[in-house]
């Protein structure tokens, strides 16, 4: 293996919902934090995340920006709404400078009307173009380098060879999602919202793993009402996604960025898939092939939860037997299959541990 | 107000051109995998120009090696001078910009429209009662184009048009962008709800390698249903759709706001195949006018 260069080395960006998360992830290792911060006004208009996903208060959110500056850490902004109104702009308007007061380094925008609302409020924040603008290729890149971002994060299902040739070929600085739950679809064309309701709940019963509408199984017709039933199937499978080992690649891709997912999980979650992409990248960076390599075993492997495995919730069963690693190829990935009873109790054995 | 049709294969634009629809649609818009080739694009744009009818070029959402195959395509179209094109992908508008010959419009990718959810609920909140109700429900039936700075960035890149869906509860939201100066198409029949890139049917059907998929797609839609949820959608390769009834009354109501276009998808989604189909379809649509 190559010796990897100090310079390209990406940062981590690493999630957080309050205060008491952006402490252990910065001590955890992540190089910039990002989150959302609940917009007065708004907070009953959720569509893909909802309220308790982001920072309570302003306040909070200062305390935030103080602890993680002190460590040299960054804090980014997302807008979270996929789109902005008329009838919305002067909250956003209060909402951008709330930020910028209490020191958000960079606002992460999902819409261009937004971003021309950032840019008219303040001139002293980076601009991140979010997943919600779709940058599939190195031309939707360019067109948002040229519509004034600094950074663009790549949509989830933009395939490894490619997120290097567009980071190759672009000058904005280049993220790209490494952990999570993953999306089947892309991410602002999807409308299978997130929302919990009784028949969710009911529909959720017996769904390994994470519990999104594309997780459900389905049954599939051929053709309309009268055509032939070929079975029950998760058609619209959400991948659970990994991407430790493909870390040298990535390296290798010239991205800036990996961001870890995860604004709305426990920040037990979020301290130690820090930590453990933090260990990684560290090992890569110190050339230590074969330490990365039994580090990966180790993950795979453990039966017992050790705690840098309790991201990696039954990783070998539920994404490595079943080639769900993120960045290979899934056009033709199988169906996830049901946990069997020794993957479940280990299952159940990480949950205790990680929700005591 | 225009009745166009859309096809994706040269067979079915040939069926369309036959019909009475005043223009046609051509290309995939959602699938790079069936985006067609430059000669099919050229035969298809002249067979249009022949039957006399407007033609319009549709392009998906694009991947690296997708808009390597645009850039030719574009030339092109940019020679022929006045052709619109429709835009699922900010690379594709990009590639678009200073092109004089070509004229963009707003594929619905593109159109962020929150209603397009199969979910009666509109907001998290478990009981959110009367007034946030409401005032959500406001928010919820709007589109990304409700936004001043939104259609002006647009409109100064050359943005002509936008595509959106029969939604009737976001008409009045319609009104506002068609006052603005962009001209509206309107999607019958199928809402986008969920569009991937990697194909749930190829996938679910075996398909090797996306570059030898088979298209199951131009000929089989799969119905899909969720037993607990109570829902059922149609999985067309890698878009999720959910089938929309229209009247004729919300037909008047579109032409009285002054949109531009009705979109009348061909295939296994609307199940529309022959001219007459279409030609059916127009007539219940139009109510015969």
């Amino acid at each position: 293996m190559d010796a990897v260069d100090e310079t390209v080395v990406p940062k981590i960006l690493a999630p957080i919902k309050a205060y008491t998360g952006a402490v252990r992830v910065v001590d955890a290792g992540a190089d910039e934090i990002y989150c959302g911060v609940r917009t007065p006004g708004l907070e009953d208009f959720e569509l893909y995340r909802g309220a308790s996903t982001e920072i309570p208060t302003y306040d909070e959110f200062h305390k935030v920006t103080e602890y993680a500056h002190s460590h040299g850490v960054e804090v980014l902004v997302t807008i979270n709404q996929p789109f902005i109104l008329d009838s919305m702009e002067k909250t956003m308007v209060k909402h951008i400078r709330e930020c910028v007061e209490a020191g958000v380094d960079s606002f992460i925008i999902g819409d261009l009307g937004m971003l021309q609302l950032v840019k008219e409020v303040t001139e002293d924040v980076g601009l991140c173009a979010s997943t919600y603008l779709s940058a599939t290729n190195r031309e939707a890149a360019r067109f948002l380098e040229r519509a004034g971002f600094s950074r663009v994060v790549l949509e989830r299902q933009v395939p490894l060879e490619q997120i290097a040739e567009i980071a190759r070929d672009v000058d904005v600085e280049v993220e790209a999602f490494v952990h999570g739950s993953g999306c089947s679809n892309i991410n602002v064309n999807c409308y299978f919202y997130h929302y919990k309701f009784p028949a969710m709940d009911q529909a959720y019963l017996g769904v390994d793993g994470i519990k999104f509408p594309c997780s459900l199984p389905y049954e599939v017709y051929d053709g309309e009402d009268e055509g032939v039933y070929l079975g029950t199937y998760p058609i619209l499978d959400a991948y659970t996604f990994c991407s430790l080992c493909k870390l040298p690649a990535l390296i290798q891709s010239g991205v800036y960025g990996l961001k870890i997912e995860g604004r709305g999980i426990n920040e037990e979650y979020q301290a130690s898939t820090t930590r453990l992409y933090r260990e990684a990248l560290d090992l890569l960076r110190q050339d230590d092939e074969e330490g990365f390599q039994r580090m990966l075993e180790t993950i795979k492997e453990s039966f017992v939860p050790l705690p840098q495995t309790l991201p990696m919730n039954n990783l070998q069963e539920l994404c490595c037997e079943q080639g769900r690693c993120y960045y290979a190829p899934k056009f033709h990935a199988p169906y996830k299959e049901k946990l069997a009873w020794q993957a479940w109790t280990k299952l159940q054995c990480k949950l205790l541990v990680v929700q005591p | 107000m225009k009745y166009t049709v859309h096809a994706e294969t040269l067979t079915a634009l040939r069926e369309a051109l036959a019909s009475g629809c005043t223009g046609v649609r051509f290309g995939p818009e959602f699938c790079e995998w069936k985006i067609p080739s430059q000669e099919h694009l050229r035969q298809a744009y002249e067979e249009a120009k022949d039957a006399g009818k407007d033609f319009t070029y549709v392009l998906p959402i694009l991947s690296n090696p997708g808009i390597e195959k645009m850039v030719e395509q574009l030339g092109f179209l940019g020679k022929l001078g006045g052709v619109e094109v429709v835009v699922g992908d900010l690379g594709a508008l990009n590639l678009l910009r200073g092109q004089e010959g070509v004229k963009p419009r707003l594929g619905r990718p593109r159109v962020y429209i929150p209603a397009r959810s199969p979910w009666s609920q509109i907001t998290r909140m478990p009981d959110p009662g009367f007034f946030t109700r409401r005032r959500v429900e406001k928010l919820f039936y709007q589109t990304s184009l409700n936004y001043v700075r939104s259609l002006e960035y647009f409109k100064s890149l050359g943005v002509m048009g936008a595509d959106v869906d029969w939604i009737p509860k976001c008409f009045p939201s319609y009104k506002k962008i068609i006052r603005s100066g962009l001209k509206l198409a309107v999607h019958s029949h199928a809402i986008p709800v969920a569009v991937t890139m990697r194909c749930h049917m190829a996938r679910f059907l075996g398909e090797e390698e996306p570059a030898l998929c088979s298209k199951p797609c131009l000929t089989k839609a799969f119905m899909i249903k969720q037993k607990e949820l109570e829902k059922t959608f149609t999985l067309h390769g890698n878009v999720v759709f959910r089938l929309v009834e229209s009247s004729q009354r919300e037909t008047k109501q579109l032409t009285r706001m002054g949109v531009d276009e009705v979109v009348i998808p061909m295939g296994p989604v609307s199940n529309l195949f022959t001219r007459n189909d279409l030609d059916e379809a127009v007539a219940t649509l139009s109510g015969g006018v």
